[in-house]
Formats: structure tokens, C-alpha cells, sequence
């Protein structure tokens, strides 16, 4: 689902998340934050499942090329034991619907009843994904129009997945679906579109650092 | 499109790398289909012996100490028996499927049974088309190539992934266990796995991937 630029004057934004991304996604070793904001991507995105898919069958391979470990005595026997009473699959969870797209599971479970006030034209939902670093915060987070955010650096790095709106900075142009990675050197001040609302998923590590005393000032009040 | 067009597709594909082991994928998919489909557990008990103690090996690998590491490979081994019928073998080898499984209890231990990172047997994720019969075996064609595809790999790119499969932290940790800069880890792994994807994935899959 990725529209492309709505001007040629934008270059083409890295929309989907590195190759490194989707082969630890598939090795299951993501951080939890980062892993959410690519497991939404997904939905959006064949390709990607489709190199995810690869990690998973490189993932078979290196499964299959271990040297066997030993296991204990009786290990066949104790799992023999268990067959009978083991529960027929169950059936995954169904996809949660938010702002008509399917979100993962796993993301619908963690969102809260109702957006909070995080700065002007700003709001936000704080998600608290299980095994997810303390340094490691995740949010959704809705800019109104044409509204930006500080600019801020990062200390480690950050994940963003649009799911509604858009937003731009100075390393593109990122609509429905499209991630947005950046690391520690990167610097930014993200405008939402002029249309609608921008809803993104964002994960990212350790804290920002605002440039100028409003921004701090929003960051404390805001635990970013 | 799917793996199976571009099995089609590419008669030139390399063979197996001599001197490796081909697997015995094709026996492999025959037991997890008698399970699916009569609950063989003769079937699972050849699976289990197969697969057992290399899943205790890989979570060991992972950092799960012994015991634990054990517990979850009785449980992958559990749970292969209950989701038998979820496995197609037109998406995903019976290892690569495994691996899935094991993946998940892995990350399910670690964070509460709360999250899973990525769900296989998710139906939206289903591709819309089913799987002609006769083209039930290909994902073991799949492993084989990717076999193929990992034995192309430089040795330091070789390296990476599989560190990256094994560390939690995989950037930092193969950074110290390599002595080499962050920059050089992500480019080895970018360009490792584009190397992965061109041979396991159709050519044209760029083109057709954005849209829906």
C-alpha cells in the first residue's frame, strides 16, 4: 500500500523497513517496540512478508543444520504422554480494526480507551508491549493537519508506521503503511499532512533530545 | 505470485551445494501431514526425534538456559502435534514451519505470553490464492534453494545471519563478538539479505509487492 510521493519534487523515502529489520523480525531477536511497528507494516505490505518469509526459511535451515543437543532421558516418553491432552489448535486471535485498517493481534490488545493531551495538536496513547526495554517507549501518536512536532534528535534508534495521514521530514514523504526507521545520528522534525489527521505507530529507544526550551520542556512533561 | 511461479519459472536453478546435507525436507512434510491428517504419532515421534534436540540445541543457542531450553522444545513439539492441520506446504517448509513455532514460544516466554512478533497462522495474512495440489511440495524445493542461497553467501555475511538469529541485542552483540563497527553489521546484513530474497523470491516480486 504505498502511494507514492503526491509530488515528484519528494524523492523516493525509504517507506519499508531495512532488509536487516525484516530478517531479525523473522528471527524473532527485534526489539518488542520495533517488532510491533513491523508486524504493522506487514499488513500493509506483500513484499515484505514476503522477505520476512525468507528470514523465516533461513531461520528452518539454521534450525535444521544445529548440531542435535542431548535430551533427557524419557524426553520422548514425557511428550508422548502429553499428546492426548493437548488442546486442538487454537485459532489465532482475529486481527483488531483500527481506523479500517487490521492491526495485529498483539497491538489491539495493548490500546487504551482514549488519547491524552501530549502538546499542541498533539496526542497520544502509550502502549506498554510485554518485554519491551525500559528505555524503550512505543506510541501511537495523532498530529492534527499540518501541525509538527519538535525537532528532536534520538539517542537510539526509532520505528514509525503511518496508519492514517502522512507526515514529512527531511527524509521524505511517508503515507498509510509506510515505516520510517531512523537511528541515533538522525535529527528531525516530522509536519503531518495538510488532509487529515496523521496516526502513526512509533517505537523507538532511549530518550529524544529536543533542541530549544518549549521542546524540552514538552519532552519532560511527556516522559519522551 | 507466489514461490511457486518462480520455482516454475527457473529450471536453471543451482543445485544443492555438494557436501551438504539436502535435508530430508520431503520426509519431513510427510510426517507433519500424517499428523495433520490421522494424528500419527508413530509420525511425531519420528519428528520429535528429529527435530527435538536440534530445538533444544537452538534455544540453548539463544541464551535459554538447559532446562528451560528443554522445556521449550518439548512445548514447540506440543504445539506442532496441536497446529498439524495450520501447516501448508505450499508457504513454508516443515523446518522453516517448526522454526516458526519454536519462535514464537521463544518470544512468548520472554515476554509473557503477550506478544508474538509475527503471526504465521494469522488468516489475514493468508495468501487470497490457494496452493494448486500438485505444487504441494514446493516450499521443499523452497528450503533447498535457500540452502543453495546461504552457502553463496560470503563468509562474513554468512556470519551475520546467524548471529542475528541467535543474539537478542544482535547489533551490539555482533558488533563485540565480531570487533566490527554497527555501519559494517547492518550493511553486511542489508546486503546478505538481498542476496536471500533475489534467489527465493520472483524477479518482478518489487513491482508487483506495492500494491494490493
Amino acid at each position: 500500500m504505498n502511494t507514492p510521493p503526491p509530488s515528484p519534487g519528494h524523492p523516493p523515502p525509504g517507506h519499508h523497513p531495512a532488509e536487516d529489520a525484516l530478517l531479525r523480525h523473522a528471527a524473532g531477536t527485534l526489539p518488542a517496540g520495533h517488532a510491533l511497528v513491523v508486524a504493522t507494516h506487514l499488513r500493509f505490505c506483500p513484499s515484505c512478508r514476503d522477505g520476512v518469509r525468507t528470514g523465516e526459511t533461513t531461520g528452518g535451515a539454521i534450525l535444521e543444520d544445529m548440531a542435535p543437543a542431548d535430551l533427557s532421558p524419557g524426553a520422548l516418553d514425557r511428550a508422548m504422554a502429553r499428546l492426548d491432552t493437548a488442546a486442538v489448535a487454537a485459532h489465532a486471535a482475529p486481527p483488531v480494526r483500527f481506523q479500517g485498517v487490521a492491526l495485529p493481534a498483539a497491538l489491539g490488545a495493548l490500546l487504551a480507551p482514549r488519547w491524552r493531551w501530549t502538546g499542541p495538536g498533539v496526542r497520544r496513547i502509550v502502549l506498554n508491549p510485554p518485554g519491551a526495554a525500559r528505555a524503550e517507549r512505543v506510541w501511537l501518536l495523532r498530529v492534527e493537519p499540518g501541525r509538527a512536532l519538535p525537532s528532536h534528535g534520538h539517542t537510539g534508534w526509532e520505528a514509525a508506521c503511518v496508519l492514517s495521514g502522512g507526515f514529512t521530514d527531511r527524509t521524505g514523504h511517508y503515507e498509510r503503511g509506510d515505516v520510517a526507521e531512523t537511528d541515533e545520528s538522525a535529527r528531525h522534525r516530522p509536519i503531518a499532512s495538510r488532509d487529515e489527521p496523521c496516526i502513526c505507530l512509533i517505537a523507538w529507544m532511549g530518550p529524544l533530545t529536543p533542541r530549544g526550551v518549549l521542546p524540552r520542556l514538552f519532552q519532560q512533561l511527556n516522559g519522551m | 505470485m507466489d514461490i511457486v511461479a518462480h520455482v516454475r519459472v527457473r529450471p536453471d536453478s543451482p543445485p544443492p551445494a555438494p557436501g551438504r546435507v539436502t535435508g530430508s525436507g520431503g520426509e519431513d512434510v510427510r510426517l507433519l501431514l500424517a499428523i495433520a491428517g490421522g494424528r500419527d504419532r508413530a509420525a511425531f515421534a519420528a519428528l520429535f526425534g528429529r527435530f527435538a534436540p536440534r530445538l533444544k540445541a537452538w534455544f540453548q543457542r539463544t541464551g535459554t538456559p538447559p532446562a528451560q531450553a528443554e522445556d521449550l522444545a518439548q512445548e514447540t513439539m506440543l504445539a506442532v502435534w496441536r497446529k498439524a492441520e495450520l501447516f501448508d506446504p505450499g508457504r513454508a517448509g516443515a523446518a522453516t514451519w517448526i522454526f516458526t513455532i519454536a519462535r514464537n514460544q521463544r518470544i512468548d516466554a520472554a515476554r509473557r505470553d503477550a506478544l508474538r512478533v509475527f503471526d504465521g497462522d494469522d488468516p489475514s495474512l493468508t495468501p487470497p490464492e490457494p496452493t494448486p495440489p500438485d505444487d504441494a511440495f514446493v516450499a521443499v524445493e523452497q528450503d533447498r534453494r535457500v540452502r543453495a542461497a546461504l552457502t553463496a553467501l560470503t563468509p562474513e555475511q554468512a556470519e551475520v545471519v546467524r548471529l542475528s538469529f541467535f543474539e537478542d541485542r544482535p547489533h551490539g552483540e555482533i558488533e563485540r563478538v565480531l570487533g566490527i563497527p554497527l555501519g559494517t553489521v547492518k550493511s553486511r546484513l542489508r546486503l546478505a539479505m538481498r542476496r536471500l530474497r533475489a534467489q527465493l523470491e520472483t524477479p518482478n516480486k518489487a513491482a508487483t509487492g506495492d500494491s494490493h
